[in-house]
């Protein structure tokens, strides 16, 4: 009892802090508009991203189709543009537009794959810790406890290389799309199991839980139909603001070299490869991928704040 | 009105920071570089890197020194003669100090020949396996080899003289071991007879110079300054920045995208010429079956066609003017063409895919096949863009590579003797230490086991015992008209058999600000002490 | 209370042994260390004898303790790549980690809690939704992408400011080199320094702004406003102080953040720090600066998670009254 007070007040305050790090408030009328905007953007580009083998204007990933005397043409309305190339082409001379849009949907991928396995590994640690509680729920918290010791990135950079070393270069090989869902998700499962497990202990102290209990129903059925639809609102909300966190998480390990390779590149390889160009005057190979990065972030990270207000009445 | 002295005081703090910026910079004449590398380690024997060796080259000589033409003439030898092909007689200069005032005598000559070649030194191959080092008098030294060696000083520029007497002083007399927590001395501090001497030295951050007052060549002193900075900036766009705002005076090495940007500035320039350093592809050509491939049962690099085409493939033309800016010559030979009088005879295959897709059917590939390919990324002039360039180019020839690029550390490893040459397809760059070919042909094209006994650089595993036979011969052979003779027979076989792919020599490029004048080595060593500012 | 104390260091005790064994196990295989140190014509021979003289030959569970041992008297052994011992290195790089960490969260703090006040009295203003707006681009940029902007900005087109390292530096007893006493060391903060606490400086500005909020709902303002108190009297006496423990508390464990993001700015403007050293290391399979890293980093949080515990305790008077029954 004296531990689970002396718990309360700081996980109190780390949820705030939580919720506020990854929240952005936008209040009453300011909100709508906005909102609409972001949602639609944000929805354009996973729309475009989800058809890119049908609208591209070619294949990026098809080495063959490359050429690189085409490597560096600006975009097409600037001087020595190519009316083949909208936006221009990479160093490689791969067509910059079709590069984004199979790339945008590799940065989508990997953050809502990510976040999808982190809200499952999350939900089922917290869940199983809040509700039973005692020696289990000291281990695992002790867990979390040393998970979050490490900021996020640096979780991330160490599952990437630890998962590198142990599979080997060779099968390596295509699968760095899935080192990084699993890196990134091993970085932010943390934040669910918390979420669910302070949920989960209020839920379980409940008469309806006592008594379906006590008439014997099974722990797994209450678990599944009585506390886990209690607990999905809140992992829902820091789900889809989590969503932004993973994009940007994606490009820093790119960044910082561990990311998806230039041959399958990723919006955060874009970046990371046109960073190079910036200072030699091809602008362009860094500036259109970095647009759409952040306005995905963004626009993601303002729907993810509408929904959080909407959902949470005490803000309004 | 916390809020007003919170404002307040950001406000104020914003200020000073704007007028300190007005504060006049110090008087001292400082001459600034930055490397994208650190200075691991300032003790001469424990790092066979260039870059390292170039900066120790500022603080200690060696018996022999290279001008700026790389021309090989006396430094701390006055002068020597062959006495016969296995005894060479060494005269030292007299009158050198070392700068913490020793004088240099036989004695440190006998004493760096040993140390040189104690555990933990990575200069052993300096001086050949049973040469015995013999003090004639103080300032006279006889090496006694066991076979002939025409080449015995062409690395000594890089053997740097130690004094015995500050090594026993200080408890330096064996090369920092890998391991163990005593600490030698010469790890943080130098001490040599060169023209300069370490002030400080934060590893991996900067280290600090200034002239050696007890240097023996004053009267040729070119440079001016009182002091030399050298800086770690790893980031490319970071070290151009600094060169254009003239944080630093000279970076190295340049972006080939940023040499345009460099050049227009008004305050800067790039000084570019060929470096001697040969960037080529090598296939696994020992193993029965590629370790990185779909082709099942056999190994589709044992057949010429199978390489021919590979060469056929590539583009080099497009590499030279779309990735390299232009910097870059393409290459024949595995050598750099003012490393080898004879270079000009030998030409490369012609670049004609729809040849390379004919000689593919013929070797039974006519779909041609899956393939891994493997570089460095932070190696060479634009390693990773060159090598996804070459996927895309065997891609039109019905190749399928899939390129894994990585860092340096893990690349080497990988792709070395360390982990038994764990490659199908890759890139590698050769400077011969030596300048000569012997050195190319041995490292890179001497057929060696799967340890890395015999041609350790030969990734590839390429074999052709005939070249090693030449190779023996050009070893000890001293009349130059045949060595050269030797070196193209067997430059000839490695061409005809398509061992390995050059691709070419990159372009030295130094970004330099206009208030240095400083020459440019193609072995890319920046000696500072041949420099000059002007304010 | 002392139970209490001795139970959180017992647990501290716990969480460093796990990130320790964590630490070693996972850089055990990062790498290969042994092809970084011998010169490239080393035969098999020799790379084995580094290796048994490495002690790499050992039992994972042999080395590990070893490990442990050591570290807990400072000894991390010496750097694979430096050569030098690597608390050294670590002593030599923490001032530049530190300073940096600070004076970020000067900046966060300085600018944060202004704007935060702000944006909580003046909820629906333009310039508040000009400020929240502004602040959700800061933070939707990667860090990388918004240092490599500045430099461009400021220090490549404006010339104002340098764009890499810590300009001068003096030191202290040869023990502590400060960037905090020269105009080139304080310029050559200005940049990092921004580029690393902006995202702090969103996190303070809203928490300040919702704590505001809060409190401005609360009966007690409700109340003071009854009772004729002004505006001034209302927001600074009462509800700014009422949100100052939770930004203190946030910020102490931001800190730890801090050091932990600096590794991307630090890579970014080569700041001569810990997070540099580290990234170096990472690149080179250093494993004796990577465990000391991340030890030393784990040590940060759990201390400064301790401290926050304790204060919290201190604080609040339920858990006091808790623990003495």
């Amino acid at each position: 009892m004296v531990d689970s007070l002396i718990k309360a007040p700081r996980s109190r305050l780390m949820l705030r802090l939580d919720a506020i790090r990854d929240s952005h408030l936008f209040y009453s009328f300011t909100r709508s508009w906005i909102v609409m905007v972001a949602a639609f953007f944000a929805l354009l580009i996973v729309a475009a991203a989800a058809l890119a083998p049908l609208i591209a204007p070619s294949n990026p990933l098809d080495l063959a189709s490359l050429d690189l005397m085409n490597a560096r043409i600006p975009p097409r309305w600037l001087e020595n543009g190519d009316p083949q190339f909208l936006l221009g082409t990479d160093d490689q001379g791969r067509d910059l537009l079709s590069a984004l849009l199979y790339g945008a949907q590799v940065s989508i991928g990997v953050a809502l794959l990510s976040t999808v396995l982190a809200i499952l590994i999350g939900v089922t640690v917290g869940l199983i810790a809040g509700y039973y509680g005692g020696i289990i729920d000291t281990v695992i918290m002790r867990l979390t406890d040393v998970q979050l010791t490490f900021p996020a990135i640096l979780t991330a950079l160490l599952v990437n290389g630890a998962t590198r070393a142990i599979l080997g270069d060779r099968q390596i090989q295509g699968s760095e799309f899935w080192i990084l869902v699993v890196s990134i998700a091993l970085a932010f499962w943390v934040k669910y199991a918390r979420v669910v497990r302070a949920s989960t202990l209020q839920e379980r102290n409940k008469d309806y839980v006592h008594a379906a209990r006590l008439i014997g129903v099974k722990s797994w059925k209450i678990i599944v139909h009585h506390i886990l639809p209690n607990v999905l609102g809140p992992v829902t909300i820091i789900g889809t603001i989590s969503l932004a966190l993973a994009i940007i998480t994606e490009a820093t390990l790119s960044f910082l070299g561990v990311g998806l390779p230039p041959s399958h590149p990723s919006l955060g390889t874009l970046v990371q490869v046109g960073n190079e160009f910036l200072m030699s005057g091809e602008w362009w190979i860094v500036f259109f991928p970095g647009i759409v990065l952040a306005g995905l972030a963004l626009s993601v990270n303002i729907v993810g704040d509408w929904l959080r207000d909407a959902l949470n009445p005490k803000l309004r | 009105m916390v809020l007003k002295r919170l404002v307040l005081s950001a406000v104020l703090a914003l200020g000073a920071v704007s007028q300190l910026s007005l504060a006049t910079p110090a008087s001292a004449l400082t001459f600034r570089y930055a490397f994208q590398g650190d200075l691991n380690g300032l003790d001469p024997y424990t790092l066979n890197e260039t870059f390292a060796q170039a900066a120790l080259n500022n603080i200690y000589d060696g018996l022999t020194r290279r001008d700026e033409n790389l021309k090989i003439v006396p430094c701390l030898a006055e002068s020597w003669e062959v006495l016969n092909p296995l005894q060479w007689r060494f005269h030292l200069r007299h009158g050198v100090k070392f700068a913490g005032g020793e004088d240099f005598t036989a004695d440190d000559v006998l004493f760096s020949a040993e140390r040189v070649q104690q555990p933990g030194s990575q200069m052993t191959t300096k001086i050949p396996a049973g040469t015995k080092v013999v003090k004639v008098d103080d300032y006279t030294v006889d090496f006694i080899l066991t076979t002939p060696n025409p080449i015995l000083i062409a690395e000594w520029d890089n053997w740097m003289m130690m004094s015995k007497k500050w090594a026993e002083a200080n408890g330096a007399e064996k090369p920092q071991a890998a391991s163990g927590s005593q600490l030698n001395a010469f790890a943080l501090k130098a001490n040599g007879t060169g023209p300069f001497m370490v002030v400080s030295h934060e590893p991996g951050v900067k280290t600090v110079y200034k002239p050696n007052p007890n240097w023996w060549d004053k009267a040729n002193k070119k440079f001016n300054f009182d002091e030399v900075v050298f800086t770690t900036i790893k980031s490319p766009a970071t070290r151009v920045a600094a060169l254009l705002t003239g944080e630093v005076d000279l970076i190295e090495p340049v972006p080939v995208q940023d040499m345009q940007r460099i050049a227009d500035n008004p305050t800067t320039s790039v000084l570019t010429g060929p470096e001697l350093r040969t960037v080529f592809l090598y296939m696994d050509e020992k193993r029965d079956e590629l370790l990185y491939s779909s082709v099942k049962g056999k190994n589709p690099f044992k057949d010429l066609r199978v390489r021919k085409a590979f060469y056929e493939a590539i583009d080099i033309e497009a590499i030279k003017t779309k990735i390299m800016r232009g910097l870059a010559t393409p290459s024949a030979l595995l050598i750099a063409p003012s490393l080898y009088s004879r270079s000009g005879e030998f030409k490369r295959l012609p670049y004609d895919p729809a040849d390379a897709k004919k000689l593919l059917a013929e070797a039974g590939y006519p779909d041609g096949f899956e393939l891994t390919m493997h570089c460095p990324n932070d190696r060479y002039v634009n390693d990773e863009a060159i090598c996804q360039a070459v996927t895309s180019m065997l891609a039109k020839i019905g190749i399928k590579a899939t390129l894994n690029a990585m860092p340096k550390a893990v690349y080497f490893a990988k792709a070395g003797p360390a982990q038994h040459y764990d490659v199908s397809f890759g890139m590698l760059g050769w400077t011969p230490s030596g300048l000569d070919s012997w050195n190319v042909i041995a490292n890179l094209a001497g057929c060696r086991d799967d340890n890395g006994v015999g041609g350790t650089f030969n990734y590839g595993g390429y074999c052709n015992p005939k070249v090693d036979e030449l190779n023996k011969q050009i070893l000890v052979e001293t009349d130059i008209k045949k060595r050269d003779e030797l070196i193209a027979q067997a430059y000839k076989i490695i061409s005809d058999d398509v061992g390995l792919l050059p691709l070419h020599q990159q372009a030295l490029a130094w970004g330099v600000s206009k208030k240095i004048k400083i020459p440019l080595r193609s072995d890319d060593e920046i000696m500072f002490y041949t420099a000059n500012k002007q304010e | 209370m002392l139970a209490f104390l001795i139970r959180r260091l017992f647990e501290a005790a716990l969480v460093m042994i796990v990130v320790a064994i964590v630490a070693f196990t996972l850089f055990r295989f990062v790498g290969d260390p042994v092809s970084q140190m011998v010169s490239q014509d080393a035969t098999i021979a020799q790379r084995e004898a580094l290796k048994a003289e490495l002690g790499l030959n050992d039992p994972l569970i042999v080395q590990c303790a070893h490990f442990i041992w050591k570290s807990l008297h400072f000894d991390f052994g010496i750097s694979y790549k430096f050569r030098e011992p690597v608390v050294n290195l670590l002593g030599q790089r923490m001032p530049a980690t530190l300073e940096l960490a600070a004076i970020a969260s000067l900046f966060a703090i300085g600018i944060g809690i202004p704007l935060g006040v702000y944006t909580g009295i003046n909820r629906d203003s333009l310039l508040t939704r000009v400020i929240m707006a502004g602040s959700l681009i800061g933070v939707s940029l990667p860090t990388f992408l918004i240092g490599i902007l500045l430099i461009y900005l400021f220090a490549v087109t404006l010339h104002w400011l340098p764009s890499y390292g810590r300009g001068e530096t003096t030191s202290f007893f040869g023990l502590w080199q400060t960037g905090l006493l020269t105009s080139g060391g304080l310029r050559a903060l200005v940049l990092p320094a921004v580029t690393l606490g902006l995202f702090q400086l969103t996190l303070v500005m809203r928490l300040v702004r919702s704590e505001m909020m809060e409190v401005l709902r609360t009966d007690y303002i409700r109340f003071g406003r009854a009772r004729g108190l002004t505006n001034r009297a209302i927001y600074f006496a009462h509800a700014l102080k009422n949100t100052l423990v939770p930004v203190i508390t946030v910020i102490g464990v931001e800190i730890g953040t801090l050091i932990a993001f600096s590794i991307i700015t630090e890579t970014v403007f080569q700041w001569p720090g810990m997070g540099l050293l580290f990234i170096q290391s990472v690149q080179f399979a250093d494993i004796p600066i990577m465990a000391a890293y991340l030890l030393l980093s784990a040590v940060i949080f759990v201390t400064l998670n301790l401290v926050v515990d304790i204060l919290y305790m201190l604080i609040d008077p339920r858990i006091r009254v808790a623990v003495r029954a």
